[in-house]
């Protein structure tokens, strides 16, 4: 069985199948054979395609929206109900992407998100037994239900490549990361802090930032003049120091002034195409902090 | 081979104290270099030692490691601790969390100022009972096994029977009513290396004591 008739199979079963839904049924399991059947018709290596991702019901499939921007000797599989990706390389040979490193061209994982609004919300997932320390952030992932936002990091990036090559590049993207985030933990807490502490602690932040956690990236980016922090490739490391660097932006501009290379840095990785686009308005990247914000929180999280 | 890892830390538990232990449960043997004085701290950081400026600092197979969790990472990985496959490590991350979350209320009671210090304990001692301790004795009781996670020895257990024992200097009442994790502080603290570790003359720990926090005081330059 060729892999275009399996695919055409599987398209009528999904023909037959009710109109689209917005979020994978909870119980639903993966139906890992229709993966199984395209990874054995398939002449080139799946492995080697990276990354890629498990839809959890494996239904397929249709063209990929249009904005991805898929070279057309790949062929895409996109999950009509929880719309996750497949990146299928035709050959072994022609199995890297077109566009430079594998790191370009991640997939985009797509994701639902269930806001919390009311106390009586939370109150819900931890009577449930949802939350494992009755706390928030929680993601349901693979038929697991994980919290603990490193935790969640770790599997999200373990899964999808981002987290180096071998132990010695992993324990370094563990470092950089672990650092950015005391950086980072600073900009979570700040909308929570006295009005009169917040303006002191925008200069703390300032200071920190700039001398002990940016001449630490910048000499690293100097020393290899690599695209990355770590491997030459897309890691955990550089989408949480973007993600720092860009609230430290909001809250001060000029924060990058000293760094050359982690402007130059910034802008590259911003403009790599899952991130761009996440970038972009309308996307599910949230917003600044405001008094909303601070409000919604103390509600739903005080006792 | 390298030689033995060598940690860079002042004399006292602090964030270092979980990096012994999961050492010595791996039986590994490592040395320790202390900070005594600002100046010691000063000398690292001027050498271009630590990452950060910070320690704990971890001298092993030729890095020079900084941040606890990419250290107890290295090791747990170096030394079978982190589960066979992804699904494992996610389960051992999530739990070494929690424990982390708890541990470091406790590790930050001897810094609370005296008036807050009552609420503090009552805070702790309520996480324990309603939060921590059920979710781990529950982890338990659904599997069956001897440890958290594969029925192997993990982080996660070492990281939570290091946790049980500063429960129990607070209030050994606390772990009453959970006897799964009752089995699990015996079961883990007699494996040899862990039994080693926990007699005296080791390199363990004592608890903070007011001489300990004014030196740590002294030597982070904290006021």
């Amino acid at each position: 069985m060729s892999r275009k008739t399996g695919a055409r199979q599987v398209m009528k079963t999904t023909e037959r199948e009710p109109q689209r839904q917005k979020v994978c049924p909870p119980n639903w399991l993966p139906n890992l054979s229709i993966l199984e059947e395209l990874k054995k018709n398939s002449s080139g290596g799946w492995k080697e395609c990276r990354p890629f991702v498990y839809c959890r019901v494996s239904h397929i499939l249709d063209t990929p929206p249009s904005h991805l921007a898929a070279p057309s000797r790949l062929n895409w599989l996109g999950c009509c109900f929880c719309r996750s990706l497949y990146l299928h390389c035709p050959s072994r040979e022609r199995g890297m992407p077109q566009g430079g490193p594998s790191g370009e061209l991640s997939l985009t994982t797509w994701f639902d998100e269930e806001f919390l609004e009311t106390k009586e919300q939370l109150q819900k997932l931890q009577d449930g037994n949802h939350l494992l320390f009755q706390q928030v952030p929680m993601v349901e992932i693979d038929g697991m239900k994980l919290v603990q936002t490193r935790s969640i990091l770790h599997y999200i990036a373990d899964k999808h490549h981002l987290f180096g090559k071998d132990l010695k590049e992993r324990t370094l993207i563990d470092m950089y990361v672990e650092g950015t985030l005391d950086l980072l933990e600073l900009l979570i807490m700040h909308p929570f802090l006295k009005p009169d502490d917040q303006q002191k602690e925008v200069a703390n932040m300032a200071q920190k930032a700039i001398i002990r956690y940016f001449p630490v990236f910048e000499k690293v980016l100097r020393g290899h003049g690599q695209r990355f922090l770590v491997g030459n490739q897309l890691s955990l490391a550089d989408i949480i120091l973007l993600q720092t660097i860009l609230a430290l932006e909001e809250k001060i501009p000029n924060i990058l002034s000293a760094f050359p290379h982690l402007q130059e840095y910034t802008v590259k990785i911003s403009n790599i195409p899952t991130i761009k686009k996440f970038l972009e308005p309308g996307s599910k990247k949230k917003p600044p902090p405001d008094d909303i914000y601070v409000r919604t929180v103390y509600n739903i999280f005080m006792p | 081979m390298a030689g033995k890892p060598t940690l860079h830390y002042f004399n006292g538990r602090g964030r270092m104290e979980c990096i012994r232990w999961l050492l010595a449960a791996a039986g590994v043997e490592f040395e320790e270099k202390f900070i005594e004085k600002p100046e010691d701290l000063d000398k690292l950081k001027n050498d271009g030692s630590l990452m950060f400026q910070q320690v704990p600092m971890v001298e092993i197979d030729g890095m020079k490691l900084v941040q606890t969790r990419a250290i107890l990472n290295y090791i747990a990985t170096k030394y079978n601790l982190y589960g066979k496959d992804m699904k494992e490590r996610a389960l051992i991350d999530m739990y070494s969390e929690g424990v982390e979350d708890l541990g470091e209320m406790i590790m930050h009671l001897p810094l609370c100022p005296p008036d807050q210090k009552d609420a503090k304990i009552a805070q702790i001692k309520e996480r324990t009972t309603n939060r921590y301790f059920p979710a781990f004795e529950k982890v338990l009781k659904n599997h069956g096994q001897d440890y958290l996670v594969g029925n192997k020895l993990s982080k996660a257990d070492i990281h939570l029977v290091e946790l049980l024992y500063y429960v129990e200097e607070l209030d050994p009442s606390l772990l009453a009513n959970f006897p799964l994790l009752k089995g699990l502080k015996a079961r883990v603290s007699s494996l040899p290396a862990v039994k080693k570790f926990l007699q005296p003359g080791s390199q363990r720990k004592p608890p903070m004591d007011e001489k300990n926090l004014e030196e740590a005081k002294r030597i982070f330059r904290i006021k």
